[in-house]
C-alpha cells in the first residue's frame, strides 16, 4: 500500500490548508531551509539513519544472495550493417530493469559502440546494509573477432549503496571504415554476502 | 487521510542540534539525523498544525509545487513515525505496511520436506522485541540461527554444556563445550535459580600444533575476549556475566559499546568497530592496545573518563569494582560524507551504543555529543584500510609511538 495519498484526497485536505499562523510558519520554514531550492529539498534524504539496522538487529540476521546474470548481446546498428552497438537497435541504451539479488535491488545498463572506446556499462546497488553486507558485481565478456574483450568495470565491490558510475567495455579490434565491427557479448554477474 | 493529520512530536523523544542540524532520538529506534524538509517543518510538529498546511508552507518556502510538498512532507512525517519520533498519524500508519512495530521481513521461503509444506519467514528482530518475547530471559545470541552468520560465530550449530551461575541473585548462563572452562565454573554453578539468559559464548577451535584458540562472546554478540590463554578466556567470562546486567546502583550513563584501552587510556566505539574482530585484535595487541572486555560501560557525566566494572574474580560476581579509564576520543568506520557531517557522525556513533531499557536518552545524546566534541573523534572510511595501518592509527589515537 502506498503511504501517499490518492489525487481526490489530497485535493479536499489541502482546500483547507490555510491557517492564520501560516504566514509565520512559512518565514521560519523558509530561514530554517537556508535559500534551499526545491530540488535540493526534494532530492535531500528525509531523514538519514532509518537505512541502517535498528538496535541489535544486523548482527542477528544477515541475508545473503545472488542474481541471475544478465547477458547483453551487442545489437547490428549501423546502415550498412557493420556498425555494432550494445544499445538496442542503433544505439540508445538497453537496460536491464531492476533485480533481485537476494536482499540487494540492482540496476545496470549497457550503451555505447562495440568499438571506438565508448562502450560503457554502469551497475546501481541498493539493499546493502553496512557493515554486514557487501555486494560484488563482476563484468566479463567476450568478441567474435578474435581480439579480447576489455572490462574497466573488472570487479567491483559495493560496502554501501551506490552506482558504479559508467565503465569502459569493448572488443579490441576491428572496426573501422573498412572493416565490419565484431559482435561482442558482454555479462554481468552480482552477489551478496554477510560479513 | 494523511494530509489531515495532526503529527506531534513523540513523548520522551531525545534531541540536539549538531552543527545546524537535527540529531533525533525515539524511544526503542535507532537516532537519525533530520532532512532539510523534514527539519523546516519540525518545529511545528506540534500537534496543531496538519500536515497539508504544513506542506503548504514549506512549499511556499522552498519554491517547489505544492503537490510535491505534500508527497515529501507525507513521507517525512512517517519516517519520523517510523523513527518514533511523531505520534497523532496511526489512521495513515493503518495503511502502511512498513508500519513502526510490524516485523521486517527479510525473506519468505517455502518448501515442501516430507511431503509436509514448511514455510519459512525471516525476521529482523530488535532487542526490545526479544525482551518481550521472552520476558528478558533470551539474550540476543540465543536467537541467532545456528546456522546464520552470528550463530556459526557463536558455534551454535555444535553441542555445548549451559552452566547456570547467579549474579547479584539472577541467573545467568555460560554455553561452552569445553571441559576446563566448565570445570572451572563448576564451584559457582547454581541450578536452582532455573533458567536464565546466556551472558558468555565461549568459542574453541583447534589451534595448529596443540591447545584451542578460545573466543568469548557476550550476550549482545559482542567479542570480549579472544586468544590460546584459558585464564584470558575465563576473565572474559566474568566481565560477560558481571556485565549483562547493569548495576542498579551505577554512577553516571551505561552505554553498550566496544572499547580499545592502551595505559590507561580508552576509545571507544561502536560494536560494529571491530568487525573483523579476531585479525584486528591480533594486530592492535602488537600495537599494545587491547580490546576492554565488557561491552558495559559507565560514561562519567562530567569527567572524560569511562568506568569498567570488573569482578575480582569468579567467587565474587557480586562485588563490582570499577576500573577508571581517561577517554581519549572515539573510532567509529563510515565513510568520508559521515566523516564530515558531525550530526550524522554523532548519530552514527549513537546507533553502536544502544542504550539499556530505561537509559535517559537525552542525557546519553547530550554527554556524548558534548564529548565528541571535545575529544577527537577517528571515523575509519571505506575502502577498508589494511588491518596494520587501521591498528597503528588507532594506537596512536591512544598516545603510541608509531612504529
Amino acid at each position: 500500500m502506498s503511504a501517499t495519498e490518492g489525487g481526490e484526497d489530497v485535493q479536499a485536505d489541502q482546500a483547507g490548508a490555510s491557517t492564520g499562523t501560516g504566514v509565520d510558519r512559512r518565514t521560519a520554514m523558509k530561514a530554517a531551509l537556508g535559500g534551499a531550492v526545491a530540488a535540493a529539498v526534494w532530492t535531500a534524504p528525509r531523514i538519514e539513519g532509518l537505512s541502517v539496522a535498528p538496535d541489535y538487529a544486523a548482527a542477528a540476521t544477515c541475508t545473503s544472495g545472488n542474481m541471475a546474470g544478465w547477458t547483453v548481446n551487442s545489437d547490428n546498428s549501423g546502415l550498412t550493417g557493420t556498425a555494432e552497438d550494445w544499445g538496442n537497435g542503433g544505439g540508445g541504451r538497453q537496460d536491464m530493469g531492476a533485480r533481485a539479488a537476494g536482499p540487494f535491488t540492482i540496476n545496470a545498463y549497457v550503451q555505447g559502440s562495440v568499438n571506438d572506446d565508448n562502450g560503457r556499462i554502469s551497475v546501481t546497488v541498493n539493499g546493502i546494509d553496512p557493515p554486514f553486507q557487501r555486494v560484488v558485481a563482476n563484468v566479463a565478456g567476450n568478441c567474435n573477432n578474435g581480439g579480447g574483450f576489455r572490462s574497466n568495470f573488472g570487479t567491483i565491490t559495493f560496502n554501501t549503496n551506490g552506482t558504479s558510475g559508467e565503465q569502459l567495455i569493448d572488443c579490441q579490434g576491428g572496426g573501422n571504415f573498412t572493416q565490419a565491427d565484431p559482435n561482442g557479448q558482454v555479462r554481468l554477474n552480482v552477489s551478496g554476502t554477510c560479513l | 487521510m494523511a494530509a489531515g493529520q495532526r503529527p506531534i512530536h513523540a513523548a520522551g523523544l531525545a534531541q540536539r542540534t549538531v552543527h545546524g542540524r537535527i540529531v533525533a532520538w525515539g524511544d526503542g529506534e535507532p537516532p537519525v539525523v533530520l532532512g532539510p524538509a523534514v527539519q523546516a517543518a519540525w518545529p511545528f510538529l506540534d500537534g496543531t498544525a496538519t500536515v497539508a498546511e504544513l506542506a503548504d508552507d514549506l512549499a511556499g518556502a522552498a519554491g517547489m509545487p505544492g503537490r510535491d510538498a505534500l508527497a515529501l512532507l507525507t513521507m517525512g512525517v512517517l519516517d519520523l513515525a517510523t523513527a518514533g519520533l511523531v505520534t497523532g498519524v496511526e489512521p495513515l500508519l493503518e495503511r502502511w505496511e512498513d508500519r513502526p512495530g510490524r516485523p521486517r521481513v527479510l525473506s519468505r521461503t517455502e518448501r515442501i520436506v516430507d511431503g509436509v509444506r514448511q514455510m519459512v519467514t525471516e525476521l529482523a528482530v530488535q532487542r526490545r522485541d526479544l525482551d518481550r518475547a521472552t520476558g528478558d530471559q533470551t539474550s540476543l545470541g540465543e536467537a541467532a540461527g545456528p546456522t546464520s552468520c552470528t550463530g556459526r560465530r557463536l558455534q551454535l550449530d555444535r553441542p555445548a554444556e549451559v552452566v547456570t551461575v547467579a549474579v547479584r541473585g539472577r541467573p545467568l548462563c555460560v554455553r561452552t563445550d569445553d571441559p576446563e572452562l566448565a570445570r572451572w565454573l563448576a564451584p559457582v554453578a547454581d541450578d536452582s535459580l532455573g533458567s536464565g539468559p546466556v551472558a558468555a559464548f565461549v568459542t574453541r577451535d583447534p589451534r595448529p600444533g596443540t591447545g584451542h584458540r578460545y573466543a568469548v562472546y557476550d550476550g549482545n554478540t559482542f567479542l570480549v575476549g579472544d586468544g590460546t590463554d584459558v585464564a584470558a578466556a575465563q576473565a572474559a567470562v566474568v566481565a560477560c556475566l558481571v556485565s549483562h546486567h547493569p548495576p542498579a546502583d551505577r554512577p553516571g550513563l551505561a552505554v553498550r559499546a566496544q572499547a580499545v584501552e592502551r595505559d590507561g587510556r580508552l576509545v571507544l566505539g561502536p560494536r560494529d568497530v571491530l568487525r573483523r574482530p579476531r585479525g584486528l585484535h591480533r594486530q592492535l595487541r602488537r600495537s599494545g592496545v587491547r580490546p576492554v572486555a565488557p561491552s558495559l560501560l559507565i560514561v562519567d557525566g562530567v569527567e572524560p573518563v569511562v568506568a569498567v566494572p570488573r569482578a575480582r574474580t569468579l567467587a565474587d560476581l557480586d562485588e563490582l569494582v570499577l576500573d577508571r579509564f581517561d577517554l581519549r576520543g572515539f573510532w567509529l568506520q563510515g565513510d568520508a560524507a559521515l566523516r564530515a557531517d558531525p550530526a550524522r557522525t554523532l548519530a552514527a556513533l549513537l546507533r553502536g551504543l544502544p542504550a539499556d531499557p530505561g537509559q535517559d536518552r537525552q542525557a546519553l545524546l547530550d554527554r556524548i555529543a558534548d564529548l565528541v566534541s571535545t575529544t577527537p573523534c577517528l571515523v575509519t572510511s571505506e575502502p577498508r584500510p589494511r588491518l596494520t595501518d587501521l591498528a597503528s592509527t588507532v594506537a596512536a589515537h591512544l598516545g603510541a609511538p608509531s612504529r
